[in-house]
């Protein structure tokens, strides 16, 4: 599970103004056939994540030694682990876990890298470099790596995850939000807004940053994609959720010495992060065709 | 001790992970190993040596590796018996409180020194001395003066009758040095001993080889060195072995003897051993230093289930005492049966902790595979009697540490076991013991036993007095004895020679070569 640094959606164009009698964003979303199915995607692992968390299933931390290995059963509807541990349950609270270090790193990585992107573009100057140098020198490391070494550093535990990951992210948010600053900054509406003495906040917060959101948006997206890769991959190493509590990368590398001959306990955590990461991947598509001007002309 | 741990790359990389748990890693070609007489053995194991002063290692990895290099006064054979090692042959005082050894003659240390009694004076001398903090220092409690009368023989004056010490003295922690490192400060920095092998290069957590000692006064080793290759990840050791990369592989976890049904390139060999796994309770922190909650523990871990679960049923219960020629029932004076939660309840509630309470407890990554999840099956247990095992995952070079300083409320430790009942214990459970600070608990009774079962060689009397140590040891339950398990040596179809034996020692791939 390694990965590369993601690329950045610095394609994407800011979103043109929205026009009365436009569809909203999430109908424009739905309406495109690869967002809708993300969106019906990750709308389920969000239900089962959430019938995880109010209990609704077995206790995923509970063993049963009289049914160690046991395949998929009335009783266990995904067989069981070699501690007979429901697999069902787990897998629905390793989804959980894997879209709380995703939503909370991704969520600090956008608020820092998003706001650092804006400030340095807008600021330019001495701002500019050194936040410009920093981010060069976050990119210089290999993204895994780079997260391997914070956690090996912070030590265990979901929320040093989730920061480790949002680490590595901060970088890709500032140079996706920096860009389209400097296109906007210079745009005529910006301009005027200095003419009529409109102070650097108001034109920062009220003018450039609704206008540059629209790449950030769809980088949010991809990100979420990313980052519950880069937990598993985390805790497939050992450095991510550490055991008995369920997390899809652990239970993938906890199935390796049984896979030939207890399959289940292999797909189905594999299997989740494969929808995960494709449901993310095609709402961050989706996302992208709704705010593409060009689509919405159409 | 624990001998003592975006977006299309994105769907392609979740598809890749579909797959990581059925791609182990690709072995390097320059590993082959090669047919022939002399050829280099490789052998692969999941951790690396920590120290290199025999004096201080614990780790299981550390004295695999230096018995092959050093030498001891005393050696065992196959069977165990005790057969001349550096000493040719040695004779015991009729009062049993001096032993004398003849040691043998035209050895010679690998750079070149000549091995005298002088060498074995300084070494013993350094093992006995507090400030060396050797792990080995209570094997020689007894020894009171240690004299070289002349250049070939070694007095070993002692203060009473030791029926251990001929087979401490065999152990890796008594290898003879050369007086000329331990008087130069080196012997942490290079091995340096009379043993089969040399030591070559150590690439620290990845490589180590050893070159065959030509002049090895025992016969040259039948192959060109060993190479040790750390690979953490024994699913990666059975692939490798599976691609012929290695001539020997060591693993720990049986979930991993069912794929090689599959592979023709080698044979399994399962070897039980005396190494034991325990819980140890650290009985001088909170709840633990009162004996009734010990005994609780104890009872409501169901060590039949816990060796199902982790062991797939390959391994042993066990109670304190390891070796097979001293047998008791494993449960003697804990006054319940094996995972006996009801009474565990009771206990607890008498002692006023019904309602539980949680304990740091360490476990190691890196030596045996296995731990984490003994780990999380005690955990489960545990939960049952409302007691909470906080697991912390280490890698061995934390674990020793916290470990040795007992900073610990408990620890899954696996522990090297002996033939004999008092070397099994004298470290941790003797008043002066070298290991007494990890061991958590310290009683008089047991220091009692422990001497006085090494006092005498009658095996009538030892049998009846360590059957008393077994049952004072449950009594007081400083640790929670669960099960011996067995080590899975994967020899490679070409590998000739080489046979495991119950101590996990590597010695024999002296007279291991490659067909």
């Amino acid at each position: 599970m390694t990965q590369e640094m993601p690329p950045a959606a610095a394609a994407v164009v800011p979103a043109a103004p929205r026009t009365a009698g436009q569809p909203s964003l999430p109908r424009r979303i739905l309406a495109d056939r690869n967002g809708l199915i993300g969106v019906v995607l990750i709308g389920a692992l969000a239900l089962i994540a959430l019938a995880s968390l109010v209990h609704l299933g077995q206790d995923p931390l509970a063993q049963h030694q009289s049914g160690q290995l046991a395949g998929p059963s009335g009783a266990h509807w995904l067989g069981t682990d070699q501690f007979g541990r429901d697999i069902a349950a787990r897998v629905a609270a390793g989804i959980f876990a894997s879209l709380r270090v995703a939503l909370v790193s991704v969520a600090l990585a956008t608020v820092i890298g998003g706001l650092l992107g804006v400030l340095s573009g807008f600021a330019g100057g001495i701002l500019d470099a050194v936040v410009g140098r920093l981010t060069d020198v976050l990119f210089a490391f290999p993204a895994t790596l780079l997260a391997l070494a914070l956690v090996a550093a912070l030590g265990h535990g979901w929320f040093n995850t989730a920061v480790a990951i949002a680490v590595v992210y901060t970088p890709i948010f500032v140079r996706v939000a920096r860009g389209p600053v400097l296109t906007v900054r210079e745009s005529e509406y910006v301009r005027a807004g200095r003419v009529l003495g409109f102070s650097r906040s108001r034109l920062l917060f009220r003018h450039v940053l609704p206008n540059v959101s629209a790449p950030i948006a769809v980088q949010v997206a991809l990100a979420l994609s990313w980052a519950i890769l880069t937990e598993a991959g985390l805790s497939f190493l050992g450095l991510g959720t550490q055991p008995p509590n369920p997390s899809l990368g652990l239970m993938v590398a906890d199935s390796r010495n049984f896979f030939p001959d207890a399959w289940w306990t292999l797909l189905f955590p594999a299997l989740a992060v494969v929808v995960a990461v494709v449901g993310l991947n095609l709402i961050g598509d989706g996302l992208r065709n709704a705010l593409d001007p060009r689509t919405v002309r159409r | 001790m624990t001998r003592i741990p975006a977006r299309r790359w994105g769907v392609a990389t979740a598809i890749l992970a579909l797959g990581a748990g059925a791609v182990a890693c690709s072995p390097s070609p320059s590993s082959d190993t090669k047919s022939g007489s002399k050829a280099e053995l490789v052998v692969a194991r999941t951790a690396d040596v920590d120290v290199l002063d025999p004096a201080r290692a614990t780790a299981f990895s550390t004295t695999q590796t230096l018995a092959l290099v050093y030498d001891q006064l005393v050696d065992t054979d196959a069977s165990g018996k005790l057969v001349p090692g550096l000493a040719t042959k040695w004779t015991v005082a009729p009062d049993g409180k001096s032993v004398t050894f003849a040691l043998r003659t035209g050895v010679k240390f690998h750079h070149g020194q000549a091995f005298t009694s002088a060498d074995a004076k300084a070494t013993l001398d350094r093992i006995r001395d507090p400030k060396t903090a050797s792990v080995d220092a209570s094997y020689l409690a007894n020894v009171t003066a240690v004299d070289a009368p002349d250049a070939h023989t070694l007095k070993l004056t002692l203060k009473q009758p030791d029926a251990s010490l001929l087979t401490a003295l065999s152990y890796t922690g008594t290898s003879i040095l050369s007086a000329a490192d331990i008087k130069a400060g080196t012997v942490d920095k290079k091995p340096d001993g009379t043993g089969p092998y040399t030591w070559k290069t150590w690439k620290q957590g990845q490589q180590l080889d050893l070159a065959a000692n030509k002049d090895y006064w025992g016969g040259a080793p039948k192959n060109a060195g060993v190479q040790f290759r750390v690979i953490p990840d024994e699913a990666s050791i059975v692939s490798g072995m599976k691609a012929g990369s290695f001539s020997l592989g060591i693993v720990s976890d049986p979930a991993l003897t069912k794929q090689l049904t599959t592979s023709n390139r080698m044979k399994l060999v399962a070897n039980p051993t005396l190494d034991y796994h325990v819980l140890q309770l650290n009985g001088r922190r909170g709840p633990l230093k009162n004996q009734a909650v010990r005994q609780a523990i104890g009872c409501a871990v169901n060590r039949k289930d816990a060796i199902d679960t982790v062991y797939f049923g390959q391994a042993k219960q066990t109670g304190p005492i390891v070796s097979p020629a001293y047998s008791y029932d494993p449960l003697e004076g804990l006054g319940c049966t094996d995972g006996d939660t009801a009474a565990a309840k009771k206990m607890l509630a008498k002692a006023g902790y019904a309602k539980g309470f949680h304990l740091k407890t360490i476990v190691m990554t890196g030596q045996y595979s296995t731990s984490t999840n003994l780990a999380q099956v005690l955990q489960a247990q545990l939960k049952k009697v409302n007691i909470t095992l906080d697991l912390d995952r280490q890698q061995t070079n934390v674990y020793v540490p916290n470990w040795s300083k007992a900073n610990f409320d408990a620890a899954v430790a696996l522990n090297g076991g002996s033939t004999d009942p008092y070397l099994q214990y004298n470290r941790y459970f003797t008043t002066d013991g070298s290991l007494k600070v990890p061991a958590g608990l310290a009683d008089k009774k047991l220091d009692s036993l422990l001497r006085k079962g090494n006092e005498t060689t009658d095996e009538a009397t030892r049998k009846q007095v360590f059957g008393e140590l077994s049952t004072q040891l449950n009594t007081d339950s400083p640790w929670v004895w669960l099960f011996r398990n067995q080590t899975y040596y994967l020899q490679a179809n070409n590998l000739t020679g080489f046979t495991a034996t119950p101590s996990d020692s590597l010695e024999n791939l002296r007279v291991a070569g490659l067909k």
